[in-house]
């Protein structure tokens, strides 16, 4: 017969069993942001790989939501509709990127939210994502079936250039030849000094070349000295001049010499007077001799000795001080 | 007066040792429907047996629950340990409590559930109105003017319906409760780690029918039981024959609703 008492074990029973239910229903429900109040936005996508409704919708690895709707608007795109949690609206912005990745390897098809680091209103109600397509793991595989393939073909030839090294007699020769490694070592000894040499030396170019900009030192001077610039411009100004007459005058010369006029073309082209002036210019050499023995002379007349002996002298006195 | 159908040759027919003919099982099935369209019309009509259906429900329910947790118990306990070994060579031990936790949910939960229930009500049901029938008590019920049917079938249908669902939420839970022991035993995890990796795979699409099924579970197991025994027949003997065949048709039946209940749920998208 029953009893009280079963019928209070019974509604345990059924109490147990409906509390199972509703927890499940419970933390199911506020998983998929079904209690909560929701902010519903938008992503269209080429390709959503299996997405699902009810897939979880991540903004930095968090869960902030879950996929409502998923239509296909036309033949290259799919619109996903998704609810996201309102507590995370602050952190989504509406220039964020939305890509629809998976949950490790094997697990399930979820949409991952980006924040781009530009500023950009926060998200509203019915807002349309940018999106991104991550590469697929076809297209990954190919890759690595190409990538494989050249490394293959550069093992191959490491293998082939291992092979020649290990038989090149010359080559363990060489790497065996002590006096080889001495040189080698003096070498690197002189080009550390030659290097030191050129780091002073680079010290010494970057120096002037600081002097130079600050107009320090004769160089300096002469590039950066604006005074010397305009003085120097005036003087090749002049000298253009100059070289402008000396070109009118030289032109003047060549016309009298070509025309046959004046004395120049005389003293160029004429071989008497040319002759002429070979005999002066004889006359006037023995003329400079004879005054040459005289004046020396001179140098032992009685009234002149004097002076000329003072005179080495004092020449012998300045070369003894 | 309620329509007294015609008695049909069950115990014979449903025997597993021997194949059933075509036209037996047409037979067979038209008796059934007739069964079940009866239920419908008596079940819903005043006056209602609450005091029996209190009774049975804890009979059913309630006094089930020791062999159905037991039961359940052991299947996440052991699920765990045999998966773990093959987890653990792919790295993916973390997986565990999503796959047995899915598992259990969706599928052995409500099957041991309902299997269990098919072995220990559906053989009670099938025993008890087989031998009131063939002691000629229905009849006696029939002839004081007791609804037997009402009495006796709605009440018993209608607590396998309602227990089955609650033992199986209930088996759920201690077979997750196994499977969260089975990988401490090895291994070490959090309760908030556990149901956060099991909550975090599931939707309600997958909790949900796993759910509704279970009523259809219990539906089934109370009608066959209750159909086997209110139509036994030949004593004794047939007391044994409507227990077995009211155990085998049901555990039968319970499968083939589960595939019915996976081809619902993939045809509405829900998995």
């Amino acid at each position: 017969m029953p009893t009280a008492s079963h019928h209070i074990r019974l509604a345990l029973f059924v109490l147990a069993g409906l509390a199972c239910l509703a927890a499940t229903l419970v933390l199911l429900g506020q998983r998929q942001n079904l209690f909560g109040s929701s902010l519903a936005v938008q992503a269209d996508f080429r390709n959503v790989s299996g997405l699902l409704t009810g897939n979880n919708v991540r903004l930095a690895g968090i869960t902030v939501g879950t996929v409502k709707e998923i239509n296909i608007l036309n033949d290259s795109t799919v619109r996903v509709m998704m609810h996201l949690n309102r507590d995370v609206q602050p952190y989504v912005r509406k220039n964020a990127v939305a890509s629809v990745g998976t949950d490790g390897l094997v697990g399930n098809t979820i949409v991952n939210l980006t924040a781009v680091a530009a500023p950009a209103p926060l998200i509203a109600e019915g807002d349309v994502l940018r999106t991104t397509t991550p590469p697929a793991i076809d297209e990954m595989l190919a890759t690595l079936s190409i990538s494989n393939k050249n490394l293959v073909g550069i093992t191959e030839d490491l293998h082939q250039i291992t092979g020649k090294l290990n038989d090149s007699r010359a080559l363990w020769q060489l790497l065996g030849d002590q006096k080889v490694a001495a040189n080698v070592r003096q070498t690197l000894r002189h080009a550390a000094s030659a290097t030191a040499t050129l780091q002073a030396s680079a010290n010494d170019i970057g120096h002037l070349t600081r002097g130079i900009r600050q107009g320090r030192g004769p160089a300096g001077y002469l590039l950066t000295d604006k005074e010397f610039a305009k003085q120097l411009r005036h003087t090749t100004r002049q000298l253009a001049r100059s070289s402008d007459t000396l070109a009118g005058t030289l032109g003047s010369l060549q016309q009298q010499v070509q025309s046959g006029n004046g004395p120049l073309h005389t003293l160029l082209t004429d071989t008497a007077m040319s002759g002429q002036l070979r005999q002066t210019l004889g006359h006037v050499e023995q003329g400079t001799d004879g005054f040459n023995q005289n004046m020396e002379a001179l140098k032992h007349n009685f009234l002149l000795r004097g002076y000329f002996r003072k005179q080495a002298k004092r020449k012998a006195k300045a070369a003894a001080q | 007066m309620p329509p007294v159908l015609p008695t049909p040759p069950c115990c014979p027919l449903i025997s597993p040792a021997t194949p059933m003919p075509a036209s037996t099982f047409f037979t067979e099935f038209r008796a059934m429907t007739g069964f079940t369209g009866r239920f419908f019309r008596e079940g819903f009509r005043p006056r209602y047996e609450w005091l029996e259906l209190l009774n049975q429900c804890y009979a059913i329910g309630y006094q089930s629950l020791p062999l159905v947790g037991i039961t359940s118990f052991i299947m996440g306990l052991v699920l765990t340990l045999r998966l773990r070994p093959t987890m653990v060579q792919f790295g993916a031990t973390s997986w565990i409590p999503v796959m047995v936790g899915l598992t259990i949910i969706q599928e052995l939960g409500p099957i041991i559930t309902g299997l269990m229930v098919a072995g220990k009500v559906g053989s009670s049901i099938g025993a008890e109105l087989g031998s009131m029938r063939v002691s000629e008590q229905i009849d006696a019920m029939e002839v004081s003017g007791t609804n037997p049917f009402k009495y006796l079938v709605v009440t018993r249908i209608l607590a396998a319906t309602l227990m089955v669902p609650i033992l199986t939420l209930l088996a759920d839970a201690v077979g997750l409760g196994a499977c969260y022991l089975g990988i401490n035993l090895q291994g070490v995890t959090s309760v908030a780690l556990f149901t956060n990796n099991i909550l975090g795979r599931l939707t309600f699409g997958e909790v949900l029918p796993a759910v509704v099924k279970t009523f259809f579970f219990g539906f089934a197991i109370g009608l066959i039981g209750c159909y086997k025994g209110y139509h036994a027949s030949k004593g004794t003997q047939g007391v044994g024959v409507a227990a077995n065949s009211a155990v085998v048709l049901s555990s039968l039946m319970i499968f083939l609703l589960d595939l019915v209940a996976v081809g619902v749920s993939t045809a509405f998208g829900l998995i």
